[in-house]
């Protein structure tokens, strides 16, 4: 096993050569590895790792013809191959539990006991369509999309590393997302944009949706960066490290190749080689961060221009008149004695020479100075973001490393796509008057272009995903040989096909996603279930009950709590946390003048916000966040893990958000209840199953509620709810 | 099954929940589930006699599972080793910063002669061919000798400086490595390393590893423990379970109030408490007949059992002044100086730790911001921060002696990389990740050994250079567990805590 790890290595290395040596003698016209024996994968491997589904061309699939044609086209993908495999599909879930899933998982929030009942009772035909249509018309799905989509390219608001610095404008990128998803950006602009928004202008911003494509490139910044590296001569490892990040997330992200394989070696599985890793790298080796520039449009800018020329002619012309000053200042300290102690007049200071002057004199350049200081507050500042740009004097040249190591260079490569498909170099321009190189939007044009086969693959799968639980390709990141191959083949290339063809539209997918029979059905343990009297199998899309995300999760206790505030995006608020917590990163101790370093906790006022703006640094997790498994932000995350531990339980029954919750929740119902007789507990339990689990209690549940109530407090029932199965899980 | 993460389900999708139910043997879909999931479809059966989840953990408790191999009811359950093992706990004293190994453990008496020197030709020229040429970067190119006076210890006649009396005494139960080396000379990156294997941040720690693959002794205490007043330099990525399931990150524990975050109720509900988990574990059970065969909502309903007793055992665990006087002596809990008493008092929270079954305790000895990072003033930074650690350290070494725990419990005492016998800024030393010392102590490692060296200033290894690879390997193999083969499948590769590469070399020779 070891050996021969070792033989493909050498193997790899040798075939890495003679693949740059062949893609630079016939640069011009090779064919995909299928078609052309020349192609350098072929050659490397023999022509073999070609049987890769997701290299094949998408093709619509035609439907299922033997399905009954009223079926969604979903459900007859699905049903033609559950019927061929003798499975039988899950039953139908009651109306209540399906408004409960799709609103939990289009929109992070739970549906409200009249939402629930207004479907309910609703028994018009097109009952389900309206509730997909307000879930997707609503803000709060942009939202929770934008959480998704942020796992995925490893958001964070800090640098990491020693130091770990804010970012102050990374939230910019957030809103755009929100922004976008919530108008339905066409998705390869929105892939376009992150790529190479920048190289899409060819000046300042004209309106928002140009800035927009300045802030967007935020998804190139959003990675880790050692900040402390130069102090130690180690700036090449950081920037290396930088172009290491894009190209393994870029490919995770958008493509579902595991680029992170083949960084020091070629790949062990998959048709792609060391040098198609470092071909892809080549793209960004222009790129610089770009921090400080203006994001403004012109308008703005122009008018901040005029603006501050007003201010500085005041300016200029309250100095020219301290200077008069001075110079008479000057003058009168000429006659001073030969000889005598007193400095020269030229060696005084501003203060010193105002006391030379006459009173009236003296008080007049005090007033213009404090007018000057003043118009200079008055002096606008453009606004930054965290954005990324090209420089096409500083061009990396892009080598490919020797196990990845960035001090051990081999051949220089050129931008390139996997040769697998793509063997020859591509056509770049430059762009914006040769301001950027326009290598990035080639990437971008290429990835979002209808012959490659993975991104429309890639992206409705992280669709169906976000709303089953679990993508048709179970690892969403990785569409390779050892990553999981689809379950659904056809579907997926239909949807996939739906994506392209309604112009890229996320929530025309999401929609025919939502309203399929195969969302509606309960979910199966593990997705089969065989019963042994009868020997039928049932199946089910949806293969578990999935426990709220952190975020969910404390949104959903903020929400039925009466507790949540609603907010339009902005600087991420910062949780109050105690010293003992903010000391688990030191460099949160040590802040620093351009206050990027510390802790800065926002108001009380603002706490109870949507956890998609909470601050989210690398360096120190937030306890909650931690507990239920937020995942690492450093790379990118295909899809959330959970875990059910004990400390989430200390966390829900101890905790202060849910205690505090429990009692603001008791109180404000029982407000709403005349608590003369009995009956006032009663009416409590009911109000608060309304309130937590949008329902009704049962007999058994109104009686064992009961009597707890008999010994014990309302907060503490209210605790309980927050605490159930049935609360903590989506159905 | 060795392969834990990758279980196979019948529509044959590749398994990385842990929460996966095909995950568990075929037998375990048992005749009570289906019961209860016809029961759900048909609605008619009635109520049918639940499938306890005690029986449920006999079902699971007859074969001891293998490394890595994850019961989802119990993610913690001790596992099997891959084959018999030397220690069975770890406790890793993490110095933060970069303590000096010249004025330390790696007694160097040619700086006194070369004192105010230039580095030597021959060792700048060798250093500088190697991919640690920047550990001359930021110093001066002047020795400065060590300002601590150095004396011998025990049988094994080890060098031992001034700042360190306490643990001198046990010399001859530590085993010295005196040339680590780490592939980056600044703190984060070395520091991630020495923890994740990975000079990137986002890889997984060696505690989420071992408790990933061991799972951990005592159920009723968090199985992979981390102890800090100030957490390392570059915060909690270092000890993050990065791709690894979330159920193998680490929880901080605390060696004063209450040990672990949200531990007690608060007031209004602390009397209520056990009723009100009676009644929500009613209302769950309720639930679960509505939704028979997910074994996630039987983890959640045992979560709460398993939160009530942790309540009470990390109360206990915490318990430091129930142990008496000659033991607060031993570790120095009782010193004078408040920074020794907080970190003697994590050292012994440690034993009671491990004692009580937990598998890693991971304990930082950062105090502020600054750790040992002696740029300026190497004397003004060292003493005091070896006054704060030694006692803690050499009473651990002597309690788990004296109580027969060494034996079965690795101690490891190691930072991020060392410091240059150049100076720089005020009498100060820079980083050094070219050549350092660590030690380790029982667990199955050779005591009164030392191992590989430094050139004559103590500036680089020189005879046999260790990677923390290799010193991963080394902890793995004592703890029984074959290092190529625990293993995380994430994006389509097998992560390992030794690289992917496979170039990890176990130190084989200093175990016992």
């Amino acid at each position: 096993m070891k050996r021969e790890s070792v033989r493909q290595r050498i193997a790899g290395m040798l075939g890495a050569l003679l693949v740059i040596s062949n893609a630079i003698a016939d640069d011009t016209d090779l064919g995909n590895a299928w078609q052309d024996p020349r192609n350098p994968i072929r050659i490397l491997y023999r022509g073999e790792r070609l049987d890769l589904w997701s290299l094949q061309a998408i093709r619509r699939p035609s439907l299922p013809t033997d399905i009954d044609g009223s079926s969604h086209p979903i459900d007859a993908f699905l049903e033609a191959a559950w019927r061929d495999q003798g499975l039988q599909a899950s039953p139908e879930m009651n109306r209540a539990e399906w408004i409960q899933r799709a609103t939990l998982d289009l929109t992070g929030l739970r549906a409200t006991h009249d939402e629930v009942e207004a479907f309910v009772s609703d028994q018009s035909p097109d009952a389900y369509e309206r509730v997909i249509d307000r879930l997707l018309a609503s803000p709060s799905y942009g939202e929770h999309s934008t959480r998704q989509w942020l796992d995925v390219v490893r958001y964070s608001d800090s640098n990491g590393f020693d130091w770990d610095e804010f970012r102050k404008t990374a939230w910019r990128y957030r809103d755009w997302v929100v922004r976008a998803t919530n108008s339905d950006l066409p998705f390869d602009r929105f892939i376009t944009m992150q790529l190479a928004g920048d190289e899409l202008l060819d000046g300042p911003p004209r309106d928002q949706r140009e800035q927009d494509c300045l802030i967007a490139t935020g998804y190139l910044r959003l990675g880790p960066y050692d900040n402390a590296a130069k102090l130690f001569n180690e700036q090449d490892r950081a920037r290396v490290e930088v172009l290491t990040d894009l190209t393994e997330t870029t490919a995770s992200a958008f493509l579902g190749l595991t680029m992170s394989c083949c960084r020091c070696h070629d790949h062990k599985t998959d048709p792609l080689s060391q040098a198609d890793h470092y071909r892809m790298r080549a793209f960004f080796a222009a790129t610089h961060f770009a921090d400080d520039h203006s994001i403004d449009t012109i308008d703005v800018q122009q008018a901040r221009e005029s603006h501050n020329q007003r201010i500085q002619i005041q300016i200029d012309s309250l100095q020219s008149k301290i200077g008069t000053l001075r110079e008479q200042a000057k003058k009168l300290k000429q006659p001073d004695a030969p000889g005598s102690e007193s400095a020269e007049p030229k060696d005084l200071n501003d203060e010193q020479l105002r006391n030379l002057l006459p009173e009236e004199d003296k008080k007049s350049w005090e007033r213009w100075g404090q007018e000057i200081e003043s118009l200079k507050e008055q002096l606008r500042i453009p606004e930054t973001g965290l954005i990324m740009t090209d420089d096409p004097s500083a061009i990396d040249p892009i080598h490919v490393l020797y196990q990845g190591d960035h001090r051990s260079k081999r051949e220089a490569v050129e931008p390139g796509f996997p040769s697998v498909l793509f063997p020859n170099s591509p056509r770049i321009d430059s762009v914006a008057g040769g301001k950027s190189t326009g290598r990035r939007l080639a990437l971008a044009r290429w990835i979002c272009s209808s012959e490659n086969p993975w991104t429309s693959r890639v992206a409705v799968n992280r669709l169906w995903q976000q709303l089953f639980g679990q993508g048709l390709v179970a690892t969403s990141n990785d569409f390779g040989i050892t990553g999981a191959a689809p379950t659904h083949p056809e579907l997926l290339d239909h949807l996939a096909t739906e994506l392209i063809e309604s112009g890229w539209s996320i929530k025309t997918v999401h929609r025919q996603i939502a309203l399929s029979q195969a969302y509606r059905r309960r979910a199966i343990p593990g997705g089969e279930f065989v019963d042994g009297n009868s020997s039928k199998r049932w199946v089910s899309m949806r293969t578990n009950l999935r426990r709220l995300s952190a975020d969910q999760f404390r949104d959903a206790i903020l929400q039925v709590t009466g507790l949540l505030q609603h907010r339009a995006g902005g600087p991420p608020i910062w949780p109050k946390l105690s010293d003992d917590i903010l000391q688990a990163n030191p460099a949160v101790l040590d802040d620093n003048e351009t206050k990027t370093k510390g802790w800065y906790p926002s108001a009380d006022s603002d706490q109870s916000v949507r956890s998609l703006y909470l601050v989210q640094k690398r360096g120190l997790k937030l306890p909650w966040m931690e507990t239920f498994d937020q995942p690492e932000n450093t790379v990118s995350c295909p899809k959330r893990e959970t875990s059910i531990v004990a400390s989430q339980a200390l966390s829900l029954m101890n905790g202060d958000l849910v205690s505090q919750g429990a009692m603001a929740l008791s109180q404000s119902l029982s407000e709403e209840i005349v608590d003369v007789d009995a009956s006032g507990n009663e009416r409590f339990i009911v109000a608060l199953f309304q309130r937590v689990l949008s329902r009704e209690p049962t007999q058994q549940e109104r009686e064992r509620c009961g009597q707890f109530l008999e010994h014990r407090s309302r907060a503490s029932l209210a605790l309980v709810l927050l605490n159930s199965n049935e609360f903590a899980f989506i159905p | 099954m060795l392969k834990g993460p990758r279980g196979v389900t019948p529509s044959g999708v590749a398994v990385r929940k842990l929460f996966q139910p095909s995950s568990l043997p075929r037998g375990d879909s048992s005749f009570g589930d289906r019961r209860r999931f016809l029961a759900s479809l048909g609605g008619g059966l009635g109520s049918l006699a639940l499938l306890d989840l005690e029986s449920r953990r006999a079902i699971s408790d007859e074969k001891q599972r293998g490394v890595a191999d994850i019961d989802p009811l119990q993610p913690y359950a001790a596992r099997k080793p891959h084959f018999a093992p030397r220690a069975k706990s770890v406790i890793f004293l993490f110095m933060v910063g970069g303590p000096s190994q010249i004025d330390t453990f790696d007694h160097k008496p040619a700086l006194v002669e070369l004192d105010g020197k230039p580095v030597p030709a021959s060792i700048r020229s060798a250093l500088e061919a190697t991919r640690h040429a920047n550990v001359f970067h930021g110093c001066d190119d002047l020795i400065l000798k060590s300002p601590f006076g150095f004396k011998q210890y025990g049988q094994s006649g080890t060098w031992v400086s001034d700042l360190m009396p306490h643990i001198a005494k046990h010399v001859d139960d530590l085993c010295f490595i005196h040339s680590m080396q780490a592939d980056s000379n600044n703190h984060a990156p070395a520091s991630y390393q020495l923890h994740t294997g990975d000079i990137r941040a986002g890889k997984a720690s060696l505690g989420s590893w071992v408790t990933y693959g061991l799972g951990t002794e005592n159920s009723d205490l968090p199985g992979y423990v981390v102890l800090f007043d100030a957490g390392p330099l570059g915060g909690a990525t270092n000890y993050t379970n990065g791709f690894l399931p979330p159920a193998f990150q680490p929880t901080r524990m605390r060696d004063r109030g209450l040990p672990v975050l949200d531990l007690t109720p608060g007031e209004s509900f602390a009397s209520e408490q056990r009723d009100a988990i009676d009644l929500m574990q009613q209302l769950n059970r309720l639930h679960r007949d509505q939704n028979p065969g997910f074994l996630e909502l039987d983890a959640r309903i045992a979560s709460y059992e398993l939160a009530y007793r942790m309540q009470s055992a990390a109360l206990e665990v915490g318990k430091l002044d129930d142990e008496p006087k000659h033991i607060h002596q031993l570790y120095g809990v009782d010193h004078e100086d408040p920074r020794t008493q907080s970190f003697s008092r994590k050292c012994l929270m440690a034993r009671r730790l491990v004692e009580r079954g937990v598998r890693f305790v991971q304990l930082y000895d950062m105090p502020d911001k600054d750790g040992w990072d002696a740029h300026d003033r190497l004397v003004e930074n060292h003493t005091p921060r070896a006054r704060w650690t030694d006692i803690g350290v050499a009473g651990l070494i002597a309690d788990l002696k004296q109580r027969g725990l060494l034996d079965s419990t690795l101690v490891i005492w190691a930072s991020e990389f060392g410091r240059t016998p150049m100076k720089q800024g005020n009498n100060g030393r820079q980083h050094n990740a070219a050549g350092f010392t660590l030690w380790m102590a029982g667990g199955g490692v050779r005591p009164g050994l030392h191992t590989g060296a430094t050139d004559e200033l103590g500036l680089m290894a020189v005879e046999r250079p260790i990677q923390f690879r290799d010193l991963h390997a080394t902890i793995l193999t004592a703890m029984g567990v074959d290092y190529e083969r625990l293993y995380f499948e994430i994006n389509g590769r097998d992560e390992r805590l030794t690289g992917v590469a496979g170039s990890a070399k176990p130190l084989t020779d200093i175990l016992l």
